[in-house]
């Protein structure tokens, strides 16, 4: 774990609501290795999404906050400390983000061309006639298909697998060393995501850089990814490598993650589903936050939060069962 | 067989149809994906050729923006209408000296109120009528000449305070929006406060205070009009911001004003268009109004509203000094509406694919 490009230490990102704090993040830690794509699995509201926002610095403002004890290091700097001019100067250039919506991710009033242009135009100072070739070149890149004349496309013009790659090519530019992917895939047919997944891991290859891959869907995770954060409820449960994780999922919840997985080869009425529903935040309750849908909960679960257990090199619990 | 004929046919006629266009190459671009995926199934997907894009995709029309507000307009039998009005508009005012017949400023006493030329048929001195197309006023000046003149004024006044009031409204409604908390409440309170007089006299008294004068029209109307702009651009901005394209454009780097001016700004310039020729009218008539009531324009300058508060006098015995400058405000008020209404709905989503 020593050639960590991006370390997130107890990170804590607060919501302010009517009804009180939302503690939409609550006190993670991970390391994103360099070249390495490393996965964020959890379901909806678990808090992925305000990680990754998080560490860009893009958390809503003024309702959310990052608490000062939270840390993202990333090349002996802390992100959470410094400026929103020193920020501007580390977004798309050095860490890059691809979102989930390709058909509204990308402005309708301008260019494919220019858009692809306008980070290299920020951060590297280019001039037009070097950007474009540049930007052309990562068109390529991405397999649009004729990138002459998708230079001159506007967004709306391009379908939505196709929007998805430009993007890709966006985030791409300025070869950061690390691309945030929030659910690259979700808005996109099955099997235009296939080859959106691929397109990425071969860009990865390439360039290198390292990624944080956003997910809820494990099926890809197991394809793509090197190792895995399981979040539930704003905090991380599991983190290990994909290989340890699929073999030996440990944290109660993980399984039941795993579990509720449509087989090819199982044939079952109904698919498995975890109990209940994620707590509410707002009023967290004492002790473990899984131990109300757990089927393996008990008496200690409910009073004292679960600590940390390795349970092998590099595999990480948070459960009362492993201590 | 007929049937096939009959749905080629069909298939052709769409294809022709530049409106259809983009759903269909949308599907031609989906499918290209799809068809990717499926034909190389567990092969790399990398070898999609980059030139297997269709050759009719080349004769495609990029529908760009203004290409289609242009068409849609086009197509507007009113919008159309209103767009030559405005033109011809336009061109009697800037060559005013060209068209008018005779100088607008020139008083002759011996010529008071002669009825138009097409009115007065057989009278005595028709020779020298003739000349008097609209008749002269109670000065014996060519009201046809004071018309074409007044367009100038018109013109002026229709654009500059629109202009104007459009920039303030622009920059304070973007930045309302976007910053949001006590600059948004402030800005808008400001508006409302400029709102709630009635235009009209809050124009006044603007007018009495600074003096009546043209570049003091430009000001007036320009304080009394910012506010709706300001509105309806801050809520643009509300719901732009919330765009992702916007968090993207953040994600790569770009800064606040930026993200504001290139990002914000271009998404609003299609309700900015529309509002700015749904203005000019509104800009007129206050102008006209305002010379109606003795603060605008002045005398001796030609200004319809003046022209028809100066001829109201005379409005039975010789009623078209009053009622021709009426007309030519009817005209052209109506002209702007007619584009104004046509942009709208071209560029409302809503209206669009009925």
């Amino acid at each position: 774990m020593s050639d960590a490009i991006l370390e997130i230490k107890n990170l804590k990102t607060y919501f302010k609501t009517r009804k009180g704090l939302n503690p939409a993040v609550d006190g993670i830690s991970f390391n994103i290795e360099a070249g390495k794509i490393t996965a964020l699995v959890g379901e909806s509201g678990s808090g992925k999404s305000m990680t990754a926002m998080s560490i860009l610095g893009l958390v809503p403002q003024p309702a959310g906050k990052i608490m000062p004890e939270s840390e993202i290091w990333f090349e002996d700097q802390d992100l959470t400390k410094l400026s929103e001019r020193t920020l501007a100067k580390i977004r798309g250039n050095e860490i890059s983000m691809i979102f989930q919506e390709p058909m509204t991710s990308l402005n309708p009033v301008y260019t494919i061309g220019k858009q692809l242009m306008e980070p290299l135009r920020i951060h590297q100072k280019m001039s037009k006639a070097d950007a474009r070739a540049l930007a052309l070149k990562y068109l390529e890149m991405v397999r649009v298909p004729d990138p002459e004349r998708r230079m001159s496309s506007y967004p709306h013009q391009l379908s939505g697998g196709l929007r998805q790659r430009v993007m890709i090519a966006m985030a791409m530019v300025c070869k950061p060393k690390v691309i945030i992917a929030d659910e690259p895939t979700t808005a996109l047919d099955v099997t235009i995501q296939a080859q959106i997944l691929k397109l990425l891991k071969d860009v990865q290859e390439q360039l290198n850089t390292a990624i944080l891959f956003i997910t809820h869907d494990l099926g890809v995770v197991a394809e793509l990814c090197d190792d895995v954060c399981v979040m539930y409820a704003g905090q991380i449960v599991e983190k290990a490598t994909v290989e340890m994780l699929f073999e030996n999922p440990s944290h109660p919840y993980t399984a039941g993650l795993l579990k509720s997985l449509p087989r090819v080869d199982d044939d079952v009425d109904m698919l498995y589903s975890i109990e209940g529903m994620v707590p509410n935040l707002i009023n967290i309750p004492e002790g473990c936050r899984f131990a109300s849908r757990c089927p393996k909960a008990m008496e200690k679960c409910r009073e004292k939060e679960p600590p940390k257990v390795m349970i092998e090199t590099g595999h990480e619990v948070h459960c009362w069962l492993y201590e | 067989m007929a049937a096939t004929t009959k749905w080629a046919n069909e298939l052709r006629h769409i294809g022709k149809n530049p409106f259809t266009m983009r759903s269909v190459k949308y599907v031609q671009d989906v499918e290209k994906e799809t068809l990717g995926a499926n034909g190389e199934k567990g092969e790399e997907t990398s070898n999609i050729p980059p030139q297997n894009s269709a050759p009719e995709d080349e004769t495609m029309i990029e529908n760009s923006f203004w290409k289609e507000m242009f068409r849609q307009v086009y197509q507007d039998k009113k919008a159309f209408l209103g767009a030559i009005m405005v033109a011809l508009f336009i061109i009697i005012a800037v060559f005013a000296p060209i068209f008018a017949p005779h100088d607008p400023y020139e008083v002759d006493m011996s010529k008071m109120l002669l009825p138009p030329s097409f009115m007065s048929g057989d009278s005595a001195d028709s020779a020298d009528q003739s000349t008097y197309l609209l008749g002269t006023d109670f000065l014996g000046r060519d009201v046809l000449s004071r018309i074409i003149y007044g367009a100038r004024i018109s013109l002026v006044i229709g654009l500059v305070p629109t202009l104007i009031t459009l920039a303030i409204g622009t920059l304070l409604g973007m930045v309302s929006g976007y910053f949001g908390g006590k600059t948004d409440y402030l800005i808008m309170r400001l508006a409302d406060i400029c709102m709630s007089f009635p235009s009209l006299l809050l124009a006044m008294v603007v007018m009495y205070t600074l003096g009546a004068s043209l570049f003091n029209i430009f000001i007036a109307l320009s304080i009394v009009n910012w506010g709706g702009t300001s509105r309806i651009v801050r809520a643009q901005t509300l719901a732009l911001k919330e765009k992702e394209f916007v968090e993207a454009a953040k994600s790569i780097g770009v800064r606040k004003w930026d993200i504001l001016w290139r990002h914000i700004f271009p998404n609003c310039i299609p309700s900015l268009i529309v509002l700015f020729t749904l203005s000019v009218p509104e800009a007129i008539m206050s102008e006209a109004g305002l010379s109606f009531l003795g603060v605008g324009a002045q005398p001796p300058m030609p200004s319809w509203g003046l022209m028809i508060s100066r001829g109201k006098e005379y409005l039975f015995s010789s009623p078209w000094v009053a009622i021709t400058p009426g007309v030519a405000i009817f005209l052209v008020v109506i002209a702007f509406n007619f584009i104004g209404d046509g942009l709208r709905d071209a560029l409302d989503p809503y209206t669009k694919h009925e």
